[in-house]
């Protein structure tokens, strides 16, 4: 008789492609860190200069700074946007949370660039925002700030990430037991302390998944400072683009990236750990819901 | 539901739409200036774009990589879901963690240390090498979609297969596949469709292969032209017809149970 | 009784002098007229009118789906009636939010806060109520010494057996002393002997704090345990309202009677009527017996025979009918037998075990027996 048949083992062939695919670049991505280039070529001598370059010279301190912080701010601004929008979902018809969930998910389909390109279109000095604000008299001549500034790199961070929040927000409101609120306005709960006794607590899950997942893909967007940052536009990504691309200096570049991606991996668990360490995520995780 | 909370949903719904339907009204504008007022209704922009071959051939060459990446993202995705869903699979939480890795790297580190690798190995960039790295990428999405369905299935209904003959194998096949189909067919549309919207792993690995994410970039950064809103209001209306047509499939079999 | 309570009642009440009588003859502290409720098309609760006294345990029993919780979520504040109205202590509950009325629930699968201790559990409505933590202190510590709960305020409802979660919530429900208590079927997530001890621990809390309680429950064994009244619904409207006894000894209709207790029901038609009393023709012959004053001569009605009012009589006695056994079920003292005499199913009890197919002659007990509607 043959060993009972498991389906754990169909995690093999996927395990392997991602080990290939990811894992093994980022080991790479250390070798390369500690070698050294010469006329285009690199040479395994095992030195840590580009490490040392790393905590001496504050450009790439400033720049995993400013990547952290878009990030931050990215999550923080979906946050507050999202958990209204996540809420008033929950309480929709079953009807209309299908559309409502077709209508949050479908501008994540439109491709990253279109996206960026219609921004550019809406925020630009002639653009919708500009004109609109000329035609009512509020200001004579267009604001350049709208467009190619640290604003429109955050707007479009936000405008980017808001449904990866608003759907992992709203999933978990929709596991909050709906008896749990109606018990907690029958104990004298006005809706608005039902809201901050059971509805939040209870979703700490929701906006510790959001966070972090709204915080990984901001800090590591490559594309929206670049492309509407304007001078402000240079990032830590861009940074290893260019050292990698352009200067073809590998070590730093590999260097540069894991340092991001450390702190990026970092902060994020820290800012998960912060939202999950409160009571009702605890007891929203321990299955305490149902 | 208070009038408050539909008025604050309907803000946000605006915001996510408004710059697309600023490049839908401007794609129909007479005029090649972007900026308002508007000059009038015309068709003109979607026949200049009908006579370019660069990007219509960069659409054709997007449409055909989009294929084999919807096809292994959505056949890797079920692999990880059956093995997700398995009850003595031991090593989950480390699975986990192996299939967060793609979405929580920077794209953009992936791909650059990926080529570090193939060019040391004297692999050429190219179609294939952007089809598997877009292939990883999506890979985690896919993984969760049909996870969250497979989750939701009946385990009895293969203990009954079982229990009534059928092996491994005929159970997968007869009973948890057919209640599959359509969030294979979910996973499927969404790694195309993502594929199609990707630019940032097309910059590292296209190689000589030119994407039309890469011609609108190269075009971006010199300037905006209503040509080319045109083509984004066509790749925008492909895509949404392939998200109605998925959400329908979807919805047929696997509403989520809200009470 | 009337729908309205005037004030020297009340006040009468609150003085507490009154002399302890029958709780269901206590006033009424809420009062259902032409109460309705729809859902879309689907009608859950078709115009009732019910009372609920203020001191008395009440029961809502029913079948699933007779439109009994819908009821009480009306009385909670968490549904809107369509139609009719909801007076507490004479004023309308119309639009009054939840938390607004002097009304607390236990809700089914009791829904405690996952992420609050026993104690901030039962503490919620005082915290609410900005009451200073003595207060609050003092009175869970008390809600939770009625509950015999107090040594487990620290821990979280999910370190709680169901039987201890359930006290829990009643604790925390009564903390605040609402004027109506709310149960939703609290006691059908345990296993039947901790059903049982609470069933009774439920009816001396009950009495001890002499306020109304309304019960929602499809068991019947359960209502009977522990009730003043019992309002019985089927589809939506009401079947009966009365005390335990009067439904079960006259149930008002075929449905209360077959629901409550596994009467035998014989179909006849009433041949003729006297006061209090009715002559049916049935299978077994024309029978008279007490009956339900709503039958009408020449109308079709039931004869409802209970298990207890057949009995064995040997050759020679008096028997109304012979019967031929088809099913005996034992259930440990005694065995249940349903027989067949004259194309008519009844059923009855045996102390001795009585095999299928065993020829019997039956007697009835008249004094007992009872007419009503179909």
């Amino acid at each position: 008789m043959a060993r009972r048949f498991s389906r754990s083992i169909f995690a093999l062939p996927v395990a392997v492609f991602l080990v290939v695919g990811a894992v093994l670049p980022l080991l790479v991505l250390f070798m390369f860190s500690v070698f050294t280039v010469e006329d285009l070529d690199l040479i395994p001598d095992f030195n840590l200069a580009s490490w040392r370059e790393l905590f001496t010279n504050p450009t790439y301190g400033i720049l995993i700074g400013k990547a952290l912080m878009s990030g931050l701010a990215a999550a923080i601004g979906t946050a507050i946007i999202g958990y209204p929008v996540a809420v008033g979902m929950a309480r929709l018809p079953p009807v209309w949370k299908g559309v409502a969930l077709t209508i949050l998910m479908t501008p994540l389909y439109v491709g990253e660039l279109v996206r960026l390109y219609a921004w550019r279109l809406v925020l630009g000095t002639e653009g919708l925002l500009n004109s609109l604000l000329k035609s009512i008299g509020l200001i004579e001549q267009p604001l350049k700030i709208l467009l190619f500034s640290p604003l429109s790199t955050a707007l479009v961070l936000v405008y980017n990430n808001l449904p990866f929040m608003v759907l992992a927000i709203w999933i978990s409101v929709e596991l909050v037991d709906r008896r749990l609120i109606e018990a907690a306005r029958d104990l004298g709960a006005r809706p608005i302390e039902a809201f901050f006794s059971v509805i939040l607590p209870l979703t700490t899950p929701g906006l510790a998944a959001g966070s972090f997942a709204v915080f990984a893909l901001a800090a590591g967007d490559l594309l929206t400072p670049s492309l509407l940052g304007g001078t402000s536009g240079s990032t830590a990504m861009a940074m290893v683009d260019s050292l990698f691309g352009t200067a073809f200096d590998w070590p730093t570049a590999s260097v540069l990236a894991l340092a991001l991606l450390f702190a990026l991996i970092l902060t994020a668990v820290i800012l998960a750990k912060i939202v999950l360490s409160s009571r009702g995520a605890r007891a929203a995780l321990s299955g305490g819901l149902r | 539901m208070s009038a408050a909370s539909r008025f604050y949903l309907a803000l946000i719904g605006g915001f996510l739409y408004l710059p697309i339907l600023v490049l839908v009204v401007f794609s129909f504008n007479a005029s090649a200036l972007m900026s308002f007022p508007l000059s009038g209704f015309t068709l003109d922009w979607y026949v200049k774009l009908s006579g370019n071959e660069a990007l219509i051939h960069g659409f054709v060459t997007s449409f055909l990589i989009a294929q084999p990446v919807g096809l292994a993202s959505a056949a890797l995705g079920l692999l990880a879901a059956l093995a997700l869903t398995a009850r003595d699979f031991r090593l989950k939480a480390a699975f986990v963690a192996l299939l967060i890795v793609p979405f929580l790297v920077p794209k953009s580190v992936l791909a650059i240390a990926g080529v570090m690798i193939t060019s040391r190995i004297g692999f050429e960039r190219g179609a294939v090498m952007l089809i598997a790295g877009q292939t990883l990428v999506f890979l985690p999405f896919t993984a969760v979609i049909l996870t969250a369905v497979m989750v939701r299935l009946d385990g009895r209904l293969e203990e009954a297969a079982r229990d009534l003959g059928a092996s491994p194998f005929q159970t997968f096949r007869k009973v948890v596949l057919p209640q599959l189909k359509s969030a294979l067919t979910a996973a499927y549309t969404v790694g195309v469709i993502l594929s199609l919207s990707d630019l940032t792993l097309s910059m590292f690995l296209a190689g000589r292969t030119q994407p039309l994410s890469l011609i609108v970039a190269s075009a971006f950064r010199r300037e905006l032209s209503p040509e080319l809103n045109a083509m984004q209001v066509v790749v925008l209306a492909i895509t949404a017809l392939a998200v109605v047509a998925t959400e329908l499939l979807r919805r047929g079999t696997t509403v989520a149970r809200v009470k | 009784m009337t729908a309205s309570v005037s004030p020297a009642s009340i006040a009468m009440d609150g003085s507490g002098t009154t002399a302890r009588t029958d709780p269901v003859r206590s006033p009424a502290l809420l009062s259902a007229r032409g109460l309705v409720k729809n859902f879309g098309k689907s009608v859950a609760v078709a115009g009732v009118d019910f009372d609920i006294p203020e001191r008395a345990f009440t029961t809502l029993l029913g079948p699933s789906g007779c439109g009994k919780t819908t009821i009480l979520r009306m009385i909670a504040g968490f549904e809107d009636p369509t139609g009719g109205s909801l007076e507490l202590d004479g004023q309308s509950l119309a639009s009054v939010p939840p938390e607004k009325r002097p009304v607390n629930t236990v809700f089914q699968s009791y829904a405690l806060f996952p992420h609050m201790t026993v104690a901030e559990n039962v503490g919620f409505s005082l915290t609410l109520q900005r009451q200073t933590k003595d207060v609050v202190e003092r009175r869970v510590q008390r809600a939770l010494d009625t509950v015999h709960m107090v040594e487990f305020a620290a821990r979280y409802p999910s370190e709680l057996s169901g039987g201890q979660q359930q006290r829990v919530a009643v604790a925390r429900a009564i903390v605040a002393e609402p004027r109506l208590l709310l149960l939703d079927e609290p006691l059908s997530a345990l296993d039947r002997k901790m059903r049982e001890h609470l069933q009774i621990e439920l009816k001396d809390l009950q009495r001890r704090l002499g306020i109304a309680f309304v019960y929602v429950t499809h068991d019947q064994e359960e209502a009977f345990a522990l009730s003043d009244l019992i309002i019985v619904m089927n589809r939506g409207v009401i079947a009966q309202k009365g005390p335990p006894d009067e439904i079960y000894a006259r149930p008002a209709n075929a449905f209360v009677a077959d629901f409550i207790g596994g009467a035998s029901l014989v179909s006849g038609r009433v041949a003729e009527k006297k006061a209090g009393s009715a002559s049916i023709a049935t299978p077994l012959g024309v029978i008279e017996a007490e009956a339900n004053p709503a039958v009408s001569v020449g109308g079709e009605a039931v004869l409802v025979i209970r298990p207890e009012h057949v009995a064995f009589v040997g050759e020679g006695e008096r028997a109304d009918a012979e019967a031929t056994v088809i099913h005996a079920i034992y259930q440990g003292g005694r065995t249940l037998l349903e027989a067949e005499a004259a194309g008519v199913r009844l059923k009855a009890w045996s102390t001795e075990r009585i095999a299928p197919g065993a020829q019997l002659r039956l007697a009835l007990d008249w004094r007992r027996i009872f007419v009503t509607e179909v």
